[in-house]
């Protein structure tokens, strides 16, 4: 009832607006392709408004009676010009080329959508062409850990591709591919993320000051959008390295109707070893092993103009891992065989429906299911044969946990004015939970009974929703805000969750052109990972909050400066946060004791403060590219039944956080990129002291005796820090035309000072008996290759 | 330009070449460590004698590590004034430590005190939990049902007795306070009785028949469980356990009549937690990398180590 009366009255405001101007709406698109553009500007001068396109594309401007001079433009494109005759509301789409101006500067102070315009704050985006030129190990290209690279976002242990934004922790992070909502983005256990560069049309990532939209998470959205396949010609690429290969590939269905998009990636290390396991299986035919590893991912996407005002996008994800190492060893007319398997797997589906129900009025409504599963198995069985009797003992265990999501949002965006931009809408999601399960199953042979038993945790089911509204006001000529709700309710094991989360985002530009920022945003998490924080593993558990666990909550402040200089933007930002409802392990349990035991009684819950500055130089277009960034901050955590109680430097509280990144083209044939990132040491904890410790053989006087054995006592919760982190990374790309498509070979050094960058630290003893404690890195200088083909 | 930048490609590529040959580990800085003395006494209010140890703390990169203390002399004492006072080389017995005989404490607060030259003065304080026992106004009391019992004989004129027994056991309950109780089989499964070749042998397991029961907290070290009263309404009535005995030997009645003996006790909080925290550190669920670190518990003055009080009472159980 709310809802609707809430609709009424926004109606209503929107009748004082009609009668005095004209609404010009339509999509921005790519000429050669028809691919929507998102963000792209449409600015007319002689009003001095504008506006941006959304995540479809779509834009909506009001404009007076009259002729009016139009720039329309977008990163990387050429911007246009267009007269346009304004008498009566006009629904009008405008395309842009690509590239053409990639030697001189693209955004003209006209562009409306300069840094120092944008309300949003805490935002920032690396055009795909640019990630798709960063060197990258084993030449596969990262979407990620090119994000780790900006300020404010740091990466975890070496190479892998979790995010850790503004001291939160990885699943703080509302990571959307599509819309829909992915729990674990990584591969070969967090060395490489989910996403295929190739599949990928754009991606932002927003740190703070997040609109009301935005929620169920409390660090950071990354929003990853798929390309929506070629709607005029077949394009695609092949990509092959020495890890791994990919391709994609796009067209048109019906010319100018229906597109599609498919792409795929595997890895065949399994495929290059097995050979020569096989060649060395033959030399011992008594002994059988067989090791295993691949992952792969796959996306998929369909797109479909019905009429002027509907569009139906159908999308898909699916990506697995599966490692496993299985042996069978022969003895006479017996035989024994183990079987270890681990794998994981996404898989996303997602429908959306887009509508433009008036000129002012766009709607978008999303159905997905998401599913994320983690099964981890052994199986032990031995044969013994006697004569025609033939006994067989078995043993397996098999290990389960995920969780499934079906959802069903609608966004609507209404264009009120050019002072008012509505955004405002609604979600439910009904999360199914399996929080770990353990099989076991036990055959001795036909005389005594089989065992076949589960267990574990319950599966937990909950339901979320939320409500938002936000509005972009043009408060004055230089000042703007984003003033939003953002309303979430939690229904789980009997017990509601709910909260109203306020945000508010002010844009105040200086006479100078600068603009200074300010923002607070309040946001819930009824989610929590379970993770041991040293590493991040398939293991790591998602959890619901329950009648037991505590939802998160975090409030976060952040003020800022934004200039653009000619070509280069210039941001810096600081920020201040506080967490609630942290979860962790307790001290002493990890992952292991969720096997068979409530893992609710395994966890504590604590708060966490974050702070710092941020600095951002970028330059996105031209012949040289690149940004440099530097992140100063102190991230801390506190949790009663952790560290006595004391507050406690988190494992990714990282000082100085620093990273250059240069991409220049040397000719049309030659392209050259380098990076350079440094990063204070990793918090720790390491056994400190040693002594030796007792225990009564009996505690009633059986014995006098005590038994004695070395203790290593560990140093308060992250008290040492590892080494600095820091690497170089070049590449070099050579480009050849060829009659048919154009083709690239990748040269790249990873590491290319080969600087040891601690992974883990243990203590160690030499062979003369002294100790020692060791760093040990995973990644020296790793040079690579890679072919690409485009067509 | 494109010489430049192979220039530069070339010079770090060599340079990192060079480094290569370190490999990928590195020896880092660790502060000294300021030895201390770690205590460990732990006492009840009668025996014929009890073990106290005192050893040096180590820095983690001391190779030689923990090293015992002969020197030390411990004083005990009562708040009513009463102190004891033993060890230094005269106390000191090969394979035990500072042996404190005919031991005779009384109810309340003591305070312990190591002294040891080179080191720094080391003081615990403990208050005496309330005598446990099968009567009394602290007692326990129990129930116990022999569920299934299974004897075997070899070839050899061996007999094995193999039994499940339920038993119930129900603790004290001091409504003011949240008393911690250990609770283990005398005998453990030991695999040195094994290789001992005796005729007679024998052990057994107690289990919980209730998983997940926050209370009850398996100790490795300590051989049993740890169960703390954290309820102050929900009494530490009829907790379910169930004992698996085995016993053998060449004599069936001898092996029938072996009881299986029950140590209750009842442990200070200090204590309890000490063995609690104590067992996390070396028993970790996940193994050093994956399990969430566990700080080291003391009421030593020093850090090192702990100084207990407990009262016991051991339950034999005989099904003949």
């Amino acid at each position: 009832m709310k809802c609707w009366s809430l609709l009424i009255w926004l109606l209503c405001l929107a009748q004082c607006y009609m009668a005095q101007s004209h609404q010009l709406s339509g999509y921005i698109q790519d000429a050669a392709s028809g691919e929507m553009l998102l963000g792209a500007t449409v600015w007319c001068a002689s009003e001095q408004s504008g506006t941006g396109t959304n995540a479809f594309g779509f834009y909506s401007l009001s404009l007076p009676s009259g002729k009016h001079e139009l720039t329309v433009s977008y990163i990387g494109y050429t911007p246009q010009s267009f007269e346009v005759d304004v008498n009566k509301d006009l629904k009008l789409d405008f395309e842009l080329s690509a590239g053409v101006a990639i030697d001189e500067a693209v955004v003209t102070g006209e562009s409306f959508n300069r840094i120092e315009d944008q309300v949003q704050m805490s935002k920032m985006e690396i055009p795909m062409e640019q990630v798709r030129r960063l060197p990258a190990i084993g030449g596969e290209v990262d979407l990620l850990k090119s994000l780790q690279l900006m300020p404010g976002v740091q990466s975890g242990g070496e190479g892998t591709s979790g995010l850790y934004v503004r001291g939160g922790s990885p699943d703080q992070n509302l990571i959307v591919l599509d819309g829909v909502p992915l729990y674990s983005v990584s591969h070969l256990f967090g060395f490489f993320s989910v996403f295929n560069s190739d599949a990928v049309k754009q991606m932002t990532i927003t740190k703070g000051g997040f609109p009301a939209r935005f929620g169920g998470r409390l660090s950071s959205v990354l929003e990853v959008n798929m390309k929506d396949g070629n709607m005029r010609e077949v394009h695609g690429t092949a990509n092959v390295s020495v890890l791994a290969s990919k391709f994609m590939v796009e067209g048109p269905i019906v010319k100018d109707k229906a597109s599609f998009m498919l792409s795929g990636r595997r890895t065949y290390l399994d495929l290059l070893v097995n050979p020569i396991i096989a060649s060395v299986n033959s030399q011992n035919p008594e002994i059988q092993t067989d090791p295993r590893y691949f992952f792969y991912d796959l996306n998929g996407k369909v797109n479909w103009r019905i009429g002027t005002k509907d569009r139906v996008y159908l999308s898909f994800f699916n990506g697995t891992d599966d490692f496993g190492l299985a042996s069978t060893e022969k003895f006479g007319s017996s035989s024994s065989s183990i079987d270890f398997g681990l794998d994981w797997f996404n898989s996303v589906g997602a429908a959306r429906w887009n509508h433009e129900w008036t000129p002012k009025l766009f709607s978008n409504l999303t159905l997905t299911r998401s599913e994320y599963a983690f099964n981890t198995g052994i199986e032990f069985s031995e044969t013994e044969n006697l004569g025609s009797d033939s006994t067989t003992q078995r043993f397996a265990s098999l290990y389960q946990s995920g969780i499934i999501d079906y959802a069903a949002r609608m966004d609507f965006n209404y264009a009120l004015s050019n002072a008012h931009y509505l955004r405002f809408g609604g979600n439910v999601t009904w999360h199914q939970f399996n929080p770990g399960a353990t099989t076991f199953q036990a055959e001795f042979g036909q005389s005594f009974p089989s065992i076949d038993t589960t267990l574990g945790s319950a599966g937990v089911e909950s339901v979320e929703q939320f409500l938002f509204i936000e509005d972009e006001i043009q408060l004055a000529d230089r000042f703007k805000a984003n003033i939003g709700l953002h309303g979430a309710l939690l229904n789980v094991n009997g017990a509601s969750f709910g909260s109203l989360q306020p945000r508010v985002a002010l844009n105040f530009q200086l006479r100078d052109g600068s603009a200074i920022k300010a923002s607070y945003a309040r946001m819930n998490q009824f989610v929590h990972l379970l993770t041991n924080e040293g590493l991040s593993l398939p293991t790591d558990l998602w959890v619901p909050a329950t009648d037991r666990v505590d939802p998160q909550s975090s409030a976060q402040w952040a003020a800022g400066w934004a200039k653009t200089f000619g070509e280069l933007e210039c941001s810096v930002e600081g920020y201040y946060k506080t967490m609630d409802g942290l979860l962790s392990y307790k001290e002493g349990a990890s992952f292991s004791n969720t096997i068979n035991a409530d893992w609710e009684e395994q966890v504590t819950q604590g708060q966490g403060t974050a702070y710092g500055f941020e600095f951002l130089l970028q330059k996105k277009h031209g012949r040289t590219t690149g940004w440099v960034g530097y992140t100063l901050s102190w991230a801390e955590r506190q949790f009663d039944e952790i560290n006595s109680g004391n507050w406690f430097p988190y494992t990714y509280d990282r000082r100085h956080d620093a990273s250059v990144v240069l991409m220049h083209r040397l000719s049309d044939r030659v392209d050259f990129s380098a990076t350079w990132v440094y990063g204070t040491g990793r918090a720790l904890t390491l056994p400190e002291s040693t002594f030796r410790a007792f225990v009564p053989a009996s505690f009633a006087g059986y014995t006098p005796d005590m038994y004695g054995f070395d203790v290593e006592i560990p140093s308060a919760k992250n008290a040492y820090r590892t080494s600095p982190y820091h690497r170089a990374d070049v590449s070099l790309t050579f480009i050849k035309e060829k009659s048919a498509y154009t083709r690239s070979m990748i040269y790249s050094i990873y590491n290319v000072y080969n600087n040891l960058n601690p992974f883990f630290s243990l203590v160690d003893e030499n062979i003369d008996g002294t100790r020692v404690i060791r760093e040990y890195g995973i990644f020296p200088i790793i040079p690579s290759i890679a072919w690409r083909a485009e067509f | 330009m494109k010489q430049f930048v192979y220039l530069i490609l070339l010079v770090i590529g060599i340079a990192g070449c060079g480094k290569l040959s370190e490999g990928v580990v590195r020896e880092i800085e660790f502060p000294e460590h300021d030895p201390q003395i770690a205590l460990t006494f732990m006492a009840r209010p009668t025996a014929d004698s009890l073990v106290a140890r005192a050893h040096s703390s180590a820095g983690i990169l001391d190779s030689i590590g923990s090293k015992r203390i002969m020197e030390a002399i411990f004083t005990l004492e009562h708040t009513s004034g009463t102190a004891i006072t033993w060890g230094g080389e005269v106390d000191w017995i090969q394979g035990l430590g500072h042996v404190l005989t005919d031991v005779e404490l009384a109810d309340g607060q003591w305070t312990l005190t190591v002294e040891a030259p080179q080191f720094e003065t080391v003081t615990a304080t403990q208050v005496m939990p309330p005598r446990i026992d099968s009567i009394g106004d602290y007692s326990y009391s129990y129930a116990s049902d022999l569920a299934n019992e299974f004897v075997d004989e070899d070839e050899f004129g061996n007999v094995y007795l193999s039994r499940t027994i339920e038993f119930e056991l129900t603790l004290p309950d001091r409504v003011e306070s949240n008393d911690h109780f250990l609770v283990r089989a005398q005998k453990a499964f030991n695999w040195e009785d094994f290789e001992e070749n005796s005729e007679f042998g024998g052990y057994a397991f107690l289990n919980p028949r209730v998983e997940d029961d926050p209370r009850i907290v398996w100790n490795q070290l300590c051989g049993g469980y740890l169960i703390e009263d954290i309820d102050a309404v929900e009494a530490l009535n009829g907790l379910p356990f169930e004992i698996f005995q085995e016993a053998w030997g060449p004599d069936l009645d001898v092996v029938v009549s072996e009881p299986v003996v029950i140590e209750i006790c009842a442990v200070s909080p200090e204590m309890a937690q000490y063995y609690q925290r104590l067992d996390l550190i070396s028993n970790p669920s996940g193994g050093p990398l994956f399990t969430e670190p566990v700080l080291a518990y003391s009421n030593v003055s020093s850090g090192y180590g702990c100084f207990g009080l407990y009262t016991s009472s051991t339950l034999p159980l005989q099904f003949d």
